[in-house]
């Protein structure tokens, strides 16, 4: 029964990618960008979770298209000016989308009241872009599981922790605290699709879920 | 039979081998080819930088190296005309010298194509980045129709003498001139050289390279001469205006990463960097290519040395290839065409528009 659905799932696989191989126009598959994340639970002096902090490193080449569009659409304007307005653009559209930022406490998501810190700088002529979402009710992550997830749903970015310590805490009472993070695993079938999207494709729903890392936060002991 | 037997043995042996192959294995490499995407752009964008404010040879080394094994490898993924080479190969009377002749010249013309664009449009012009990716996905419709074109001229270079040849078949039937026929081909083989000058002679006006390609077919000319229709099946090769179409239609197509690479040169100001990167992406490309195209003639050659001792079956199956592969082409062109036709993503309502991180159409 096992071997029969491999095989299904093989032929399928074979399919999707004779399809790929033949009627793929752009030759370029999903993701078409990457930001490296680096993430920051902050946590209270009760030691609960009240916010996370993050700082988005967009690619060298999201980076260059996105000034030069920017200024080819404005003359004169400052870089600093350019920074902040594409920011503000790019976070009052991501707040449709909870900011590709899911928190999850006993695996029930949870709401941002608000969000605060923004900054949007060169880092290394990338355009790294800070913030930081608040929770509406603060989590306990020693009595709850609290985990959380960074992606596009539509996998045209991906979002990675790439850097060494690129999660960390913020606050005494974080002391007890470690992260613990999780790389996708997605499946042959998952993967074989999105080499198969061009950069004009539409992604099925949360594709990009199968491709997201999983922090989890486990305290105590 | 046999001779059909093993061909199918060996591929489908290959297939068994795929199916059993861990489904972790093809995962991982599925994984690699995404690293190695965000490698190459980091790697260019780095030398790039490197080239424009150092003057680093090094870094000029580097970047036509990732331009070059980009070429290779991408060009063994998806797109980059490779299918259609394979097919135009498989379709055609072709001598490895004119297919390799396709190949390049079409890998050369894909860098030119995208140089003009980006150089031209984006950089000279003034185009605005999202019009020249636009223009981009234009030239890939044209390509694809000049495919859907080349498809069709192939097949019906094939279905004319097969249905010519089926009703000289059913012509001789009814005068019995079948069983002379085979008296004839069991005698000497003389008569065979002698039948094979003559066929030359009586083809004098056919293009000189004609000949030289086809000694099966001539050879089979020479062994049937009641089957004079096949023997012009094969005279019936592309004219240099056809392989001129086969070029274009593979080279108006720009690859996506040379487009992008081009970009990212002319944005940060070192133009001709990326030409000379996007030069050798061409390079890496026309050599997998031409990799592709030579498999693909020998596989031909190879099939029809195995049909060797029967003249008409050759004949025939030259015809075949050419229908089949014409067939094909029109497939996989006609079916891009309609999806682009029928979505109306390249009247600018991009999906990705809707993207929350594309800044005024930057996305890419």
């Amino acid at each position: 029964m096992l071997q029969h659905n491999m095989m299904r799932r093989r032929t399928f696989f074979i399919l999707l990618s004779l399809l790929t191989f033949v009627c793929n126009r752009n030759a370029l598959a999903h993701p078409h960008a990457w930001i490296d994340v680096q993430s920051t639970a902050v946590f209270n002096e009760e030691g609960n979770i009240t916010a996370l902090k993050m700082r988005w490193l967009f690619d060298e080449f999201y980076t260059e298209f996105a000034m030069s569009d920017y200024k080819q659409a404005h003359k004169n304007v400052s870089d600093q000016k350019m920074l902040e307005d594409l920011a503000n653009d790019n976070l009052n559209s991501l707040k449709d989308h909870r900011y590709f930022t899911e928190i999850t406490a006993n695996k029930q998501k949870q709401d941002f009241s608000s969000i605060k810190n923004i900054a949007s700088t060169l880092e290394d002529k990338r355009i790294a872009l800070d913030f930081t979402v608040v929770l509406t009710t603060p989590l306990n992550p020693r009595t709850q599981a609290v985990e959380y997830r960074i992606f596009d749903p539509s996998y045209y970015i991906e979002m990675k922790h790439t850097a060494k310590k690129s999660i960390t805490f913020t606050g005494d009472a974080s002391a007890d605290c470690a992260p613990r993070l999780t790389r996708p695993t997605p499946n042959i079938e998952l993967l074989g699709l999105a080499t198969s999207l061009d950069k004009n494709a539409t992604a099925p729903d949360n594709l990009g879920a199968s491709f997201a890392e999983i922090v989890s936060i486990q305290c105590g002991k | 039979m046999r001779k059909i037997i093993i061909p199918t043995l060996i591929l489908s042996s290959i297939l068994v081998l795929y199916l059993l192959m861990p489904q972790g294995t093809m995962a991982e490499i599925l994984l690699s080819i995404q690293a190695q995407q965000r490698l190459f752009r980091e790697t260019i964008g780095t030398d790039l930088r490197a080239i424009k404010e150092t003057h680093s040879f090094a870094a000029m080394l580097s970047l036509i190296t990732a331009g070059f094994l980009y070429g290779v490898f991408h060009a063994i993924g998806p797109g980059h005309g490779k299918v259609i080479v394979a097919s135009y190969m498989l379709a055609n009377e072709t001598t490895l010298k004119k297919g390799l002749f396709i190949t390049i010249m079409s890998s050369l013309l894909q860098a030119v194509t995208a140089i003009v664009l980006v150089v031209g449009a984006f950089s000279i012009i003034g185009l605005q980045r999202a019009q020249t990716e636009q223009a981009a996905e234009y030239l890939d419709i044209a390509s694809f129709a000049l495919i859907f074109l080349v498809g069709g001229l192939l097949f019906k270079r094939g279905i004319v003498p097969l249905l010519k040849s089926k009703s000289q078949h059913d012509h001789k039937a009814h005068h019995h001139h079948h069983h002379d026929h085979h008296d004839h081909d069991h005698k000497a083989h003389h008569h065979h050289d002698h039948d094979h000058k003559a066929h030359h002679n009586h083809d004098t006006h056919h293009p000189h390279a004609h000949k030289k390609e086809h000694h099966h077919h001539e050879h089979h000319a020479g062994c049937n001469h009641a089957h004079a229709p096949d023997a012009q099946t094969v005279a019936a090769a592309v004219s240099p205006r056809q392989v001129g179409l086969m070029i274009l239609s593979i080279g108006i197509r720009p690859c996506t990463g040379a487009i992008l690479l081009l970009l990212f040169a002319c944005i940060i100001g070192i133009v001709w960097a990326g030409v000379l990167a996007t030069l050798a992406m061409a390079v890496g490309t026309a050599l997998s290519t031409g990799t592709v195209a030579f498999a693909a003639m020998h596989s031909k050659a190879w099939t029809l040395r195995l049909l060797k001792d029967s003249p008409s079956r050759v004949a025939k199956t030259h015809a075949c290839f050419s229908v089949a592969g014409g067939s094909f082409l029109m497939l996989i062109a006609g079916l891009f065409l309609a999806a682009v036709l029928t979505t109306p993503e390249v009247k600018g309502n991009n999906p990705l528009n809707a993207h929350p991180l594309r800044q005024q159409g930057v996305i890419q």
